[in-house]
């Protein structure tokens, strides 16, 4: 009953509504049998980055189905209270944070990896990264690593 | 003889008669000859009188057609007979006939423009343009400060309110119901314009996704290809009732025998105690619970964690660890 199915799923936003989609898209794939690659870029880097996947936030501002006012939402200290009344949602509903769904998906047999480009453009090594990153690489490896899969951009 | 004498002077009577008459009728001949004769006089006289008149006439009218051709009259008339010849070449009696039908239109249409308050509109447009003309162009900021002033608002309104009709008429005249035409001349108007020009229906191409969207949705039985590709169960665990996917639709009818069967069947091959651990968990949170625990419930709770999971089941951890602990596929993402 093996299947070669395969899905790569490219995450370039680092927002915790962001991030999720594709976490959960990921370990969708894995609880089906499909083998899985995630590629972290730009500030989805964030996500795998030691010292910032604890806190990710949700960006209201210019968010239309935002239940607050978008000029409320630009007011200091409203993105972390929007981020935790979204992540108390989430364990209500038994799901791991961001670092656990992570933990969760390299067990689980996926892949992740970060840019190149990004970590050079934000100044970050391999230490900054968590230990569940197998490695650093280009779009050149992704592309062969993701050959015969689906994409996804997130 | 006597016959004949009789004869002869019955016939000198008749001579007689006859000749009378003629003379008769030579006199009255005479009399209208005199007649015509005088009234021939008379006419005479009557083209004497009549004559120098008629040539004064005459003379006139060459006189006036001449300063008329001098005038240009004529040239006027010969390029007036031109336009017609090109008119008449140019159009169709079809087309003349649907001018005969839209005239009213026409006719209303010119005296709505030719109104007096329409004629002082075109000529205070006319000095608007000059004045434009001097003030030189304008940008988007000037637009915008502009429009602050009542009479500009007032003359956007207007425009506004043309665009709405060229936008309607442009669409084949369906008022949106908010401002359906009131007066019936415009209703009559609007009813010609639409039909003089048919509207081609828009085609309706199918919409790619609309055939997959509708299809009746596949039996149950074709929902699963690989339950199909799968050796059945041996006996007697292959008459035991199962949903589509598989698993037991009673979770009493189940059995370690049944569960090695099963791993058999879709190739995990020997049970070890660690996988039972894990299918005793579940099949004890889903007799809890009623409901069956997921991958992450399954992960943390038999203590095996997700790696273990996905070491002992490595396909579709969630499904086969259910299938073989006999109970229903979990719902949910994690």
């Amino acid at each position: 009953m093996a299947t070669n199915r395969k899905v790569c799923i490219i995450v370039s936003h680092g927002g915790l509504d962001e991030v999720y989609p594709a976490l959960i898209l990921a370990n969708g794939a894995r609880m089906e049998g499909i083998d899985c690659v995630l590629f972290f870029t730009f500030y989805g880097l964030d996500a795998i980055t030691e010292d910032k996947v604890d806190s990710l936030h949700v960006n209201m501002v210019g968010n239309p189905t935002s239940p607050v006012p978008t000029i409320l939402m630009g007011l200091p200290g409203m993105e972390t209270m929007a981020a935790k009344m979204m992540q108390s949602k989430m364990t209500d509903l038994d799901l791991p944070n961001a670092r656990e769904m992570l933990e969760i998906l390299h067990e689980a047999g996926a892949e992740i990896y970060g840019c190149l480009l990004a970590m050079d453009m934000f100044g970050r090594t391999k230490d900054d990264l968590m230990p569940v990153v197998k490695d650093v690489i280009t779009v050149g490896d992704f592309y062969d690593m993701s050959e015969g899969a689906q994409i996804i951009f997130t | 003889m006597t016959t004949n004498y009789t004869t002869d002077g019955q016939q000198t009577a008749d001579l007689t008669a006859v000749l009378t008459t003629l003379t008769q009728e030579v006199q009255a001949l005479r009399t209208e000859v005199g007649e015509l004769r005088r009234a021939k006089a008379k006419g005479a006289e009557l083209f004497d009188e009549i004559g120098p008149i008629g040539k004064e006439v005459m003379a006139g009218a060459m006189e006036t057609f001449g300063s008329l051709e001098k005038k240009g009259y004529f040239n006027f008339g010969r390029e007036l007979m031109g336009v017609l010849d090109q008119v008449v070449a140019g159009y169709t009696a079809d087309d003349v006939k649907e001018l005969g039908e839209n005239v009213v239109t026409i006719l209303d249409t010119v005296r709505a423009v030719t109104q007096p308050g329409m004629l002082v509109f075109a000529r205070q447009a006319g000095e608007a343009v000059e004045a434009g003309e001097k003030q030189g162009p304008v940008g988007v900021w000037e637009m915008m400060k502009a429009s602050k002033d009542d009479d500009v608002q007032h003359g956007m309104a207007v425009m506004l309110s043309v665009v709405r009709q060229i936008g309607r008429t442009a669409r084949g005249h369906k008022p949106s119901g908010r401002e359906a035409p009131k007066h019936p001349k415009y209703q009559r108007m609007a009813g010609r314009l639409a039909s003089s020009r048919p509207r081609r229906p828009a085609r309706q191409l199918p919409h790619p996704d609309a055939v997959s969207v509708n299809a009746p949705k596949p039996s149950a039985a074709a929902v699963n290809v690989a339950m199909a590709s799968l050796a059945p169960l041996p006996a007697p665990f292959d008459s035991l009732p199962t949903d589509a996917n598989g698993h037991l639709l009673v979770s009493s009818d189940w059995s370690e025998a049944y569960a090695h069967a099963v791993a058999d069947q879709v190739g995990i091959g020997a049970l070890t105690e660690a996988h039972f651990t894990v299918l005793k968990f579940a099949r004890a949170a889903h007799a809890d619970g009623g409901k069956s625990p997921n991958v992450r419930a399954l992960a943390t709770g038999s203590g095996v964690g997700t790696k273990g999971i996905y070491g002992l089941f490595p396909t579709k951890p969630g499904p086969t660890i259910t299938r073989i602990a006999g109970i229903p596929k979990p719902i949910g993402c994690i």
